[in-house]
């Protein structure tokens, strides 16, 4: 009778349903964006080896950051509360 | 209104270069001109700030407390490591914040002015400046 896609009725699969649903199939982009850090700090490593792996993280990731996500200013409103 | 001959360094311009730091403070390069302090005194009154003061008696450079949860210091024509505001400029990439287009200091002009500065604050960060060039390197 064919696959009975959604009719599934373990939780887990439920959830990887609509979890997966919910973004079209494609993982986060957070989840993408910090494979792509991984992935260059591994190729990166070797040719630094004096940088402090934990530092090299935070640089490639900065890096890889587009431009505004770089810096955070904050700014105090009005009403006296700060807001990013 | 024509734009604010300015460029942004220190470590703001750390910050926008990828370089993992913080800062407490937003510094410009302005070339010195009747026009640019104008515009500054105007930029001061639209951050709700009094108009831009010495830091000091002996000092050339400039603040501006506003609005801002971090003060903005601006440094005419020229900053430490004998860099003028055109020789900065004219390494300094446009980089788009907020609608706005900003020239932002090369990492390289950041590190010599921090070398040649040699305060303790910039001697703290020059390494993690220093690794990021590097790295930076790396990826181009």
């Amino acid at each position: 009778m064919g696959r009975k896609g959604g009719r599934s009725r373990s939780l887990e699969k439920r959830t990887a349903a609509r979890r997966n649903g919910a973004r079209g199939g494609r993982p986060r982009d957070a989840e993408r964006f910090a494979r792509k850090v991984e992935d260059v700090c591994r190729e990166l490593a070797p040719q630094v080896p004096r940088i402090d792996p934990g530092d090299l993280r935070l640089i490639v990731r900065c890096l890889l950051l587009p431009h505004e996500r770089r810096a955070v200013f904050v700014t105090r409103r009005q009403d006296g509360r700060y807001v990013f | 209104m024509a734009r604010l001959e300015a460029v942004v360094i220190g470590n703001s311009a750390s910050m926008l270069n990828g370089a993992p730091v913080t800062t407490q403070d937003i510094d410009l390069l302005v070339r010195d001109t009747k026009a640019n302090r104008r515009k500054l005194a105007r930029f001061a009154e639209e951050i709700g700030g009094s108009s831009p003061r010495r830091v000091s008696e002996l000092s050339n450079v400039e603040y501006i407390d506003g609005d801002l949860a971090v003060p903005v210091e601006i440094h005419f024509n020229r900053i430490a490591g004998g860099l003028t505001f055109s020789s900065v400029r004219s390494r300094a990439q446009l980089v788009a914040v907020g609608g706005e287009k900003l020239a932002v200091a090369a990492l390289a002009d950041v590190i010599r002015s921090k070398e040649a500065a040699n305060r303790p604050k910039d001697r703290a960060v020059l390494p993690i400046l220093r690794d990021t060039m590097e790295v930076k390197k790396k990826l181009e």
